[in-house]
C-alpha cells in the first residue's frame, strides 16, 4: 500500500473496518437522499427513521433473533406503510400533508415503544446507542476466514441495493422527482415510485441505524443532497458530489474523533457534514452568499465606471473646457467606495487617461462612451415614440437600460426608429 | 398550535430507560410539575394576549406585513413560545414523541370546527385529555379504578407513559377524523351518499318526461326497463326510485311501468327546464360539443340555485334564445304555452300555476 494512504488511513484493521462501514453508511444515505432534498421531502426522512421502530419490533418478535435480514423486511413495510396511511390520512381524511405526517410517523414510533417494551423488554436497548450508534464496537462475523463486522455486510448490501435501485429507475425518479405529473401522463407510476423510494428509505435507514444511530442519520440522509444541490443542476453530478460529501464527511469525522475528542464519531460526521454545507452556501459559484456579494459588487462598479465614460463624454460633447480631477469625478458619481474602485478599474482598462488638467477619455473610452450615448438617446426616442412617455420621464429609465443595451438590441431599435438622428431632447444620436 | 400540558400524576412505572429520548412522566417530582405548570400558563398567557396577531400571521403573512405588523418579531415569538412548549414537553414524553403533543391535538381539534379560537380550546382539551387518561392508562391504576382493564394486558407491568399518552392522542384523532360532523370521513361519506339520491331521483323524473314528452299533453306509462336501459340502472335501483317516486305522488305505478301525475309532471318539467337550459348555454356560450353536454347538465343541473336559473333564462332570453326547443315547450306545458319565452310570466309562477 503506498505510502501517502498508510499515513491517512487509520493503523488498525478494526479501525478500518469502521471507517468503511461509516463511509458505506453515509454514501448510501447521501444518494438515496438526493431524493428527499428534490422533492422537498426532507421531513419524510426523519419520519421514516423513526415510523420504523414498530417494524422492527415485530421483525424481532416473527424472527425471534436481531437477525439483519429480518430488521430490513420490516424497514421496507413498514416503509411502504408510513406512505400509504399518510396518504390515506391527507388524501381520504382531509388532514393537510405535513400534520398527517406528524400524526402517522409519531403514533407509529409510539406504538412501536409500546410493543417493545410490552413484548421486547428483555432486549438490549441502550440510549446512547440508539441515538448515536455504536461504530466503535460492531460484532462480527466470520467470512472468508476473516473477521468482518456484521454492520459492515448490511449496510453494504444495502448499498448495493440503493445503487441498484437508482440506476435502474434513474429515469422515472427523476421525472417523477422534477414533474410527477408528467411522469404519470407518460405512463411512469409517479405514487409506486414514491412507495418505492419511500421503502428504500426505510431500508437504508435501519441499516445504518447500528452505525451512526437513529437521529444523525437524518443528518446524513440530507446534508449531502442539500450540499450538492447548492453546487450543480445537474441531477448525475448531484449524486456523485452528493457521495463525495458523504465520504468526506465521514472521513473527517471519524477522524476527528479518534484523534482529538473521544467521542462517537457519529456526531463529528454530521458536524463535519454540516461544515461542508456551511462553506457550499458562502461559496458555491451559483447560489452562494458570497459568491452573490461578489458579483453584485461587480455588476456595480461596472454600472458606475460606464457613467463615468458617459458623463466625460457628454462633457466634452457640450465643449465644457474645464475638466475634473479624479475626486471630483467620484463624487459626480456617488462618492462611494465602488465609484472609487470603478475610477481605479477605469484607468486600468486604459478608458481614461490623466494629465495636469484633469481627467480626459482616451480613445478606447470614447469609443465605449459613444456607445453607451446612442443606446441611451435611441432608447428615449422609443420611449417617446413607440411607447408614448412624456420628455420629462424618458430620462431616468434610459439612464438604467443604456448598460444593457447591447449592439444588437441597438440596431434593431434603431431599425424602428427609422432614420432618426435626433434624441427626443434635440441632441444628436452619436 | 399549542396544546397544554396537562400536570400529570406521579405514578410508579418505567424507571430510569432513556429519559431523554421517551421521557419520564411516570417520575417527574413535584419541582417538575410546578416547572410544567408554570411553563404551560406563561404559554397559553401568550397565545392569548397574541391572540390576533398570531392569526393573521397564520393565515395571510403577506396581509400581516402590508399592516404593518412586525411579521419577524411575531415568528419569533411564536416560535419561541413552540420551543418553551417543546423543551417542557420532553420531560413528559421525551424528544421524539413532542411532535405528537403538538400536532395530534390541533389535527383532531380541526375536524370539529372552522373558528379558530374554538379550535385553540379543542386542542388544549384533546391534548389535556390524552394526557391525562394515558397516564391512567400506561400506569396501570386504571383498572383498579374502574374496576376493569381495558387494555386487557396479560402481565400487568406499567407501559412507558409517553408513548401510550401518544396514542391515546391518535385515537382520539382518529375519532375526530371518522365522526366529527360535517368534516369527518363518515359525514362526508354520507353527504355524497344523500348528494347522489337525489341526483338520481331527478334523473328519473326527468326521464320520465322525456319519455313522455311525444306524447303531452297525455301521460303514458312508461316501462321500468325502458328507464333501467336509458340510465343504466339495475332493476333494484330503478324500483326503489320509482316506489320514492310514487311516495311522494308524483308517479303511478302500474304493473311495471310508472306513468307521472300532474304533480309529478310539474316537478319533472322544471328540472327538465332546468337540464336544458344548462345544455343550450353550455353548447352557445362555452361552445361545449353538442354530444358531451348530456353529461355535463347531468352534473350541475341539479346544483343550479335559483337565481342562477332566472340569470340565464333572462340573458338567454334577452339574446333571443330562451329555448324554444322544436315541438317543445320547457315549463308546464298546458297553459303556458302562449307565454313561453318571457322571463316575467315565468318568474312570478310556479309551473304548474294556472
Amino acid at each position: 500500500m503506498p505510502e501517502w494512504l498508510q499515513v491517512l488511513l487509520p493503523q488498525y484493521t478494526a479501525e478500518r473496518w469502521m471507517l468503511a462501514v461509516a463511509m458505506m453508511v453515509n454514501v448510501a444515505c447521501g444518494l438515496i437522499g438526493c431524493y428527499l432534498v428534490l422533492r422537498r421531502m426532507s421531513l419524510m426522512g426523519d419520519a421514516i427513521s423513526h415510523a420504523v421502530l414498530p417494524g422492527l419490533v415485530l421483525a424481532f418478535l416473527f424472527t425471534g433473533s436481531l437477525n439483519i435480514a429480518g430488521m430490513l423486511i420490516g424497514a421496507f413495510a413498514i416503509g411502504l406503510l408510513t406512505t400509504f396511511l399518510t396518504q390515506a390520512l391527507h388524501r381520504q381524511g382531509n388532514v393537510p400533508a405535513d400534520a398527517s405526517m406528524g400524526v402517522v410517523f409519531t403514533s407509529l414510533f409510539a406504538l412501536g415503544v409500546v410493543l417493545l417494551r410490552r413484548y421486547a423488554g428483555n432486549v438490549d436497548l441502550d440510549p446512547d446507542c440508539v441515538l448515536q450508534g455504536q461504530l466503535a464496537v460492531l460484532p462480527e462475523f466470520e467470512v472468508f476466514g476473516r473477521s468482518i463486522p456484521r454492520a459492515a455486510i448490511s449496510i453494504g448490501v444495502v448499498l448495493v441495493l440503493d445503487v441498484a435501485f437508482i440506476t435502474l429507475l434513474w429515469k422515472e425518479l427523476k421525472i417523477s422527482s422534477f414533474d410527477p405529473a408528467l411522469a404519470d401522463t407518460m405512463g411512469l407510476r409517479a405514487n409506486l415510485v414514491h412507495y418505492l423510494l419511500m421503502a428504500m428509505v426505510a431500508g437504508t435507514t435501519v441499516a445504518s441505524f447500528e452505525a451512526v444511530g437513529s437521529i444523525l442519520v437524518i443528518a446524513m440522509l440530507i446534508i449531502p443532497g442539500a450540499t450538492a444541490h447548492l453546487l450543480t443542476d445537474r441531477l448525475g453530478r448531484m449524486m456523485a458530489i452528493a457521495a463525495g460529501v458523504g465520504l468526506l464527511s465521514a472521513y473527517l469525522g471519524f477522524v476527528g474523533s479518534s484523534q482529538y475528542i473521544n467521542i462517537e464519531p457519529a456526531g463529528l460526521m454530521a458536524a463535519a457534514g454540516g461544515g461542508l454545507f456551511l462553506l457550499a452556501v458562502l461559496f458555491s459559484p451559483q447560489y452562494g452568499i458570497v459568491s452573490t456579494v461578489v458579483r453584485n459588487l461587480q455588476t456595480s462598479v461596472r454600472i458606475i465606471r460606464e457613467d463615468i465614460l458617459a458623463m466625460l463624454y457628454r462633457m466634452e460633447e457640450l465643449g465644457v473646457v474645464r475638466r475634473m480631477g479624479p475626486r471630483e469625478v467620484v463624487l459626480a458619481v456617488g462618492g462611494t467606495p465602488a465609484a472609487a474602485l470603478a475610477l481605479w478599474s477605469l484607468f486600468r482598462q486604459r478608458g481614461v487617461a490623466r494629465d495636469e488638467g484633469g481627467l480626459l477619455l482616451t480613445q478606447k473610452g470614447r469609443e465605449r462612451a459613444t456607445q453607451l450615448v446612442r443606446s441611451h438617446r435611441l432608447w428615449e426616442a422609443y420611449l417617446v415614440e413607440h411607447v408614448g412617455l412624456p420628455l420629462d420621464h424618458v430620462h431616468a429609465p434610459a439612464e438604467r437600460m443604456e448598460h444593457y443595451i447591447g449592439p444588437g438590441l441597438q440596431k434593431e431599435i434603431a431599425q424602428r426608429l427609422g432614420d432618426e438622428r435626433k434624441d427626443p431632447h434635440g441632441r444628436e444620436i452619436p | 398550535m399549542l396544546s397544554i400540558i396537562q400536570r400529570q400524576e406521579s405514578a410508579g412505572g418505567t424507571s430510569g430507560l432513556e429519559r431523554y429520548t421517551l421521557g419520564q412522566a411516570a417520575n417527574l417530582t413535584r419541582d417538575d410539575v410546578a416547572l410544567i405548570a408554570v411553563v404551560s400558563v406563561v404559554a397559553a398567557a401568550i397565545v392569548l394576549l397574541l391572540y390576533k396577531e398570531f392569526k393573521i400571521l397564520s393565515f395571510d403573512p403577506d396581509f400581516t406585513q402590508t399592516q404593518g405588523w412586525p411579521v419577524l418579531g411575531l415568528d419569533l415569538a411564536m416560535m419561541g413560545v413552540l420551543g418553551l412548549v417543546a423543551v417542557v414537553g420532553v420531560k413528559a414524553v421525551g424528544v421524539l414523541l413532542v411532535p405528537a403533543l403538538l400536532i395530534t391535538p390541533a389535527a383532531a381539534a380541526r375536524f370539529w370546527t372552522d373558528r379558530l379560537g374554538r379550535m385553540l380550546w379543542l386542542a388544549a382539551l384533546f391534548g389535556a385529555t390524552s394526557g391525562a387518561l394515558g397516564t391512567l392508562l400506561s400506569s396501570g391504576l386504571l383498572p383498579d379504578m374502574i374496576g376493569f382493564d381495558p387494555l386487557a394486558f396479560g402481565n400487568n407491568s406499567p407501559l412507558p407513559t409517553g408513548p401510550v399518552i401518544v396514542l391515546t392522542g391518535t385515537a382520539l384523532f382518529l375519532v375526530s377524523m371518522l365522526f366529527a360532523p360535517g368534516r369527518g370521513v363518515v359525514a362526508r361519506i354520507l353527504e355524497r351518499l344523500q348528494v347522489r339520491q337525489k341526483v338520481n331521483r331527478e334523473n328519473l323524473l326527468r326521464t320520465l318526461y322525456e319519455f313522455s314528452e311525444p306524447a303531452l299533453p297525455n301521460l303514458p306509462g312508461v316501462q321500468q326497463r325502458r328507464l333501467e336501459e336509458e340510465r343504466s340502472w339495475t332493476a333494484n335501483q330503478a324500483r326503489r326510485l320509482l316506489r320514492w317516486a310514487e311516495s311522494e305522488g308524483y308517479v303511478e305505478l302500474e304493473n311495471g311501468s310508472g306513468r307521472l301525475t300532474n304533480d309529478g309532471l310539474a316537478k319533472a318539467a322544471a328540472i327538465t327546464r332546468t337540464h336544458r337550459l344548462w345544455e343550450l348555454f353550455l353548447i352557445q356560450g362555452a361552445q361545449i360539443a353538442s354530444d358531451h353536454v348530456d353529461r355535463d347538465a347531468d352534473a350541475v343541473e341539479h346544483f343550479l340555485p335559483q337565481e342562477m336559473v332566472e340569470d340565464l333564462e333572462a340573458t338567454l332570453a334577452a339574446q333571443g334564445r330562451l329555448p324554444h326547443l322544436p315541438g317543445d315547450v320547457p315549463v308546464s306545458p298546458h297553459e303556458l304555452s302562449a307565454h313561453a319565452g318571457t322571463p316575467a310570466d315565468r318568474a312570478g309562477k310556479e309551473p304548474g300555476d294556472a
